[in-house]
């Protein structure tokens, strides 16, 4: 039984080395901070990315992986993406990207997996480039943010890329990106405790209210960190649908939504895995470990184990079983 | 995966009978006094009153999308007691909504405030077996809201302040409200809160995701300034009612508490945040009886407190026979969520 992590970052050197010569005059300004990371800057964004080695360096990462027991992972990007970007250097870091995480899995065909970068903030080359890097080895999700460029995901222009990730059977992995409300979030790492699970809440009632899972019916998705405010709030979002004008097109309550989506196991309490797990089905629930923030889990086949009552069957299903199911391994 | 509904619960037989008065812990009213003071001087004071196609006050600021609409069954108290009767209610613990009073320069603040907490133990005193206040200040204006707070804890039903959860963008740890809860710790005055107007409200513009996600979310980020600002360690005694059930706020704790233990922004707490769960009281406002169910479990009944957002769209309209509908819970623990829990914080004697 594989365990399979489908939460971990990772940032090619080919992609850092192309941010550093092309990045700052596209608006990024580069540095290197006091460990000797290379960071980077976005006008507007108040969160510093540094991109640290064990974060970089692929051997690193493989050893990693074989501390943590970890059998395989899927690789993505994380902030600062690539919607900050020009559309054509968007395309640039993104194909970067994509031909970095190809050729790793080609260096470890049985550890590492792909998931593909788009620029969303211009669909016609995400589209381009989806029917380019859904051919590359090993790519098995496309990647994005929970809003692109402050729209949410239901935005019309996106669908054109839902609808060929339908047609491939490529997944989504979802990832939060400079997080909502960020003037309230300055302190005590708010930002990150409270903004990026709130984003999933966001991206989930913005794919079920706007229509996106209806139109694609055999699109699956995962939330990241557990599904966020997600699964909790779902009695007050079936509570909106039956009163509000807003909502007079839905045909069914949100709740009927829960098991479109898959949840990794991000969510640092394994009581509320334990209720996550009932509420939506051990089959909907995906090994992730967010390698390799400080946010992050270590070992995350092993952390599952403290989930009350997990049976063998759950056990399969989470480490393993599902995630197959979702990459089409 | 079950997913329980509450509608099969309002085919309820007979209800059952309760030994403890069924006490509504979130319900919202504005007082005709209140709306007086706003017909005669919101204009003055940069907002303003109308009134709807049935003839309902609607109040208006210029840069908030959001209105304040105060139809009569969330004005006149002889409406309110048949729609108790109705939806087995026994007593209300009254609060305003939106828009509160924190828009207004503070000496009209001051004066809604005043108004808010005159026309509130006014109610008490009609019914006191029917109705409980609680107290609004300008807390924007600490300096005007501590003598308030001291003037409005004198009068008659007056059990708890109530809060926004977060004051004109200011979280709730900023240094300049903690006179106002040094003065409710003093008093023993629990604080009721409620959002206003969430951030992030850039990303919350379609399918009223502003009151779906953005109102508990509110719940979610003042649980944490509290918390991780110092404010529950600061005043031991304190007492903190988080609205719609706590928001997100008890299913991040685990995130929480991994953050304490990593990341420098957090190296001054000494307990992890899931040690102030139990600061809390949560009311029943989930609209899911397995969730509901689930914080039950997680935080302990002698924690949760009957709410219904009266009288809203988004309210519970039959908040006890939701919480009749939530799985496995004993006629003793339904009483504690009812009403045994309520009659503590808010001091309220049995008849």
């Amino acid at each position: 039984m594989p365990a399979i992590d489908t939460h971990a970052h990772w940032f090619p050197p080919e992609w850092i080395a192309l941010l550093h010569a092309e990045g700052p005059a596209n608006g990024a300004a580069m540095g290197v901070n006091a460990k000797g990371h290379e960071t980077i800057q976005l006008p507007g964004v108040p969160l510093v990315s540094s991109f640290p080695t064990d974060m970089v360096d692929l051997d690193i990462m493989v050893r990693n992986m074989n501390e943590w027991h970890v059998d395989m992972r899927a690789l993505s990007l994380t902030n600062p993406m690539v919607y900050w970007a020009t559309p054509a250097f968007g395309l640039k870091l993104s194909q970067a990207f994509n031909n970095a995480v190809a050729a790793a899995h080609t260096a470890y065909p049985d550890r590492i997996l792909g998931t593909i970068m788009l620029p969303l903030q211009a669909p016609d080359l995400a589209v381009q480039e989806l029917n380019r890097a859904a051919k590359l080895p090993g790519m098995r999700a496309v990647y994005m943010a929970m809003h692109v460029s402050g729209n949410n995901i239901d935005h019309k222009p996106l669908w054109p890329v839902y609808a060929r990730c339908e047609e491939l059977g490529l997944p989504l992995c979802l990832h939060p990106v400079n997080p909502l409300g960020i003037e309230r979030m300055r302190d005590y790492h708010m930002r990150n405790l409270c903004g990026n699970p709130t984003e999933a809440g966001i991206a989930a009632a913005s794919l079920i209210f706007g229509g996106v899972l209806d139109a694609f019916p055999t699109l699956d998705v995962l939330l990241p960190h557990a599904g966020g405010t997600f699964p909790w709030l779902i009695g007050r979002y079936d509570r909106g649908v039956e009163v509000r004008k807003e909502l007079k097109h839905m045909k069914q309550p949100a709740s009927a939504y829960l098991r479109r989506f898959y949840y990794d196991t991000i969510s640092h309490h394994p009581g509320i895995m334990r209720y996550l797990i009932d509420l939506v089905g051990a089959d909907r629930v995906v090994l992730g470990s967010d390698y390799n923030f400080d946010v992050g889990y270590e070992r995350p086949s092993e952390w599952i184990e403290q989930i009350p009552g997990l049976t063998a069957h759950e056990r399969t299903l989470i480490c393993s079983e599902n995630a197959q199911r979702f990459l089409k391994l | 995966m079950p997913i329980h509904h509450n509608k099969t619960s309002r085919q309820r037989k007979s209800p059952a009978r309760y030994s403890v008065p069924i006490i509504d812990t979130h319900a919202h009213w504005y007082p005709q006094q209140f709306i007086d003071v706003l017909d005669s001087e919101a204009a003055d004071n940069g907002a303003t009153m109308s009134r709807n196609a049935k003839g309902a006050p609607v109040f208006k600021l210029p840069h908030i999308e959001q209105r304040s609409v105060m139809p009569p069954l969330m004005v006149d108290l002889d409406l309110m007691r048949r729609e108790m009767d109705k939806r087995r209610v026994d007593m209300m613990v009254l609060s305003l909504t939106n828009p509160m009073v924190y828009w207004a320069p503070p000496a009209f603040a001051l004066r809604l405030s005043q108004t808010w907490n005159d026309a509130s133990t006014a109610a008490y005193t009609a019914f006191p077996d029917r109705f409980i206040g609680t107290i609004m200040l300008p807390m924007h204006a600490p300096e005007l809201a501590v003598p308030e707070l001291e003037r409005a804890a004198k009068l008659p039903g007056m059990r708890a302040v109530y809060m926004a959860e977060a004051i004109n963008g200011v979280n709730l740890h900023d240094k300049s409200f903690w006179p106002v809860y040094a003065k409710c710790e003093a008093l023993g005055l629990p604080i009721l809160l409620h959002p206003l107007y969430p951030c992030g409200i850039e990303l919350m513009g379609e399918f009223f995701m502003r009151n779906l996600l953005g109102n508990p979310y509110e719940a979610g980020i003042a649980a944490c300034s509290l918390v991780l600002g110092g404010v529950m360690d600061a005043f031991p005694k304190l007492k903190v009612m988080l609205p719609h059930a706590g928001g997100p706020f008890p299913w991040l704790i685990g995130r929480i508490d991994y953050g304490i233990k990593v990341r420098a922004e957090l190296q001054h707490m000494k307990k992890p945040a899931s040690k102030y769960l139990r600061r809390f009281y949560y009311d029943t406002v989930t609209h899911q009886p397995q969730i509901l169910r689930y914080l039950i479990d997680f935080i302990g009944e002698d924690r949760m407190m009957l709410g219904s957002d009266y009288n809203q769209d988004m309210c519970d309209l039959h908040p006890v026979d939701f919480l009749e509908s939530v799985p496995r819970l004993t006629k003793k623990q339904r009483e504690i969520i009812l009403g045994v829990n309520a009659m503590k914080l808010l001091k309220i004697r049995r008849k």
